[in-house]
């Protein structure tokens, strides 16, 4: 039964995914990834790992596609659009998209099946976090706390 | 699996069915407030007004306003109720739990943030100025409650150890009320409960003096009673969530022998908080953007902080 919604929100996911990137019009296209990011997340539930699941609602669906969606809605649209595409972007993109892919290929061929999760409670997810992997954990809060504060000093400068 | 279905059913049923009367208490309660007599017309005292109001919703014509995203408008109001249904469904009413959910508070926070697209949406797709006005207030209201109710919640899992509603009652029933240990973590969320349904005095997104109607403005019909519907089980889910949290949910007097009276206990502790919603508004003038955007990242991010080390403190005691 699992096994049948990992592989239908998995699927979702990436026609959502691709109709988020079609789209013309950039706010729906922003909401067709919010429903990319949530049926992640149900891929998640599906494999065991309703926490990570949950958390991934909350941080990519909540937090930063509101964050997307209001910087897209201060800007003016029209303009952007009227812009000519360089090819120098689009063919960066082509090459980093092409990597991914290959990533994806590559790993999809190590794995092959549905993934079993062990961890699947804030707890599971927590002792490791604070014991095995303190230091790391440690210092990535240090260099976001170092990217806040430098945006911070950014965005005053330009005032 | 049977059992869970018919908890589903019956917590689905019960959110829609008490909406229309929590509409008429919640007009006639405001009207008593304000000292005139509320709805009165339709039936005896008014009390068949949400019956007329339905009607009227149902047979209103249904507009789609010309220079609209057609796609975005028809789906916004669905994220209001959906959301909130969601939510409903892992929230355990005494005996009654449709979802048992290890981590269920949580995703009560993820329907909440994922509720806010129906305004912000609304308001961006209806292509009208006061209606966008409103979805911006709506994605910075969210980016200021959020925060501060987060760390209010955090604090609360601190001193109860777990994400499990059911796991939270039991720790009260033997450590005593969540409301003894954490009432700074009430106050904020009680605070940012009311922010999040976006409800007065924080119903800036709506703004009916300044913005005609905020997000729903170019609503009519159906879609529009869509919206209210989400708003007001969001009211029921949140004020049985607060319950739950910091004033035991289902445990009382005789309760553990007679589980049908934990329901009644929680759905009245709950019914008290639906009522503090409807007195508030009653109460506070509407806050300022700025006002409200202040008060909440200068006064309640800071206090929501230092709670946690309070939580930390207290879990370490009582263990």
């Amino acid at each position: 039964m699992n096994d049948v919604f990992f592989y239908l929100f998995g699927f979702l996911s990436v026609v959502l995914a691709l109709l988020a990137v079609t789209q013309r019009n950039v706010i729906r296209g922003g909401v067709f990834l919010l429903g990319s990011f949530v049926s992640l997340g149900a891929v998640y539930f599906a494999s065991g790992a309703e926490f990570i699941g949950i958390v991934q609602v909350i941080v990519y669906g909540g937090a930063i596609i509101v964050l997307y969606l209001f910087a897209l809605m201060t800007m003016d649209l029209k303009k952007i659009r009227e812009q000519p595409l360089s090819l120098g972007f689009v063919s960066l993109g082509g090459f980093l998209s092409g990597i991914l892919f290959l990533l994806i290929v590559y790993g999809l061929a190590n794995l092959g099946r549905v993934p079993k999760v062990e961890i699947s409670g804030a707890r599971e997810l927590a002792s490791p976090l604070f014991y095995k992997f303190l230091l790391p954990f440690e210092v990535i809060s240090v260099l976001l706390l170092v990217a806040t504060i430098g945006a911070v000093a950014v965005g005053r400068r330009e005032k | 699996m049977i059992d869970n279905f018919l908890s589903l059913l019956f917590i689905v049923l019960l959110m829609l069915v008490a909406v229309p009367p929590i509409t008429y208490l919640e007009r006639k309660v405001l009207g008593h407030m304000q000292q005139r007599p509320g709805p009165m017309v339709v039936g005896p005292h008014g009390i068949l007004q949400p019956i007329a109001d339905a009607i009227k919703l149902i047979f209103k014509e249904d507009v789609i306003p010309k220079g609209s995203d057609k796609f975005l408008f028809i789906v916004a109001p669905s994220f209001s109720v959906f959301s909130a249904l969601l939510a409903a469904s892992v929230v355990p009413i005494g005996f009654i739990n449709a979802v048992p959910m290890k981590s269920g508070l949580l995703f009560v926070m993820a329907m909440s943030a994922i509720s806010i697209y129906a305004l912000f949406l609304a308001g961006y797709s209806s292509n009208d100025k006061y209606s966008f006005l409103a979805g911006m207030r709506a994605a910075a209201q969210v980016l200021g409650y959020e925060l501060p109710m987060g760390f209010a919640l955090m604090a609360a899992v601190i001193l109860f150890g777990s994400f499990d509603f059911n796991e939270i009652v039991k720790w009260q029933q033997s450590h005593g009320w969540g409301i003894l240990y954490q009432p700074i973590a009430f106050l904020i969320f009680l605070v940012m409960m009311i922010a999040e349904i976006g409800r007065p005095p924080f119903d800036l997104p709506e703004g009916e003096s300044e913005l005609v109607g905020g997000f729903h403005t170019e609503y009519s019909g159906m879609r529009f009673a869509a919206f209210f519907f989400g708003e007001y089980i969001n009211i029921i889910v949140l004020s049985l969530v607060v319950s739950l949290l910091f004033f035991g949910g289902w445990s009382g007097p005789f309760a553990k022998e007679y589980p049908i009276l934990g329901v009644l206990y929680h759905l009245l502790k709950a019914s008290f908080f639906v009522f503090l919603s409807f007195w508030l508004r009653a109460t506070f003038p509407r806050y300022r953007f700025d006002q409200m955007l202040g008060i909440m990242w200068k006064v309640f991010l800071p206090l929501s902080i230092l709670n946690i080390f309070i939580a930390a403190a207290e879990a370490l005691l009582v263990g």
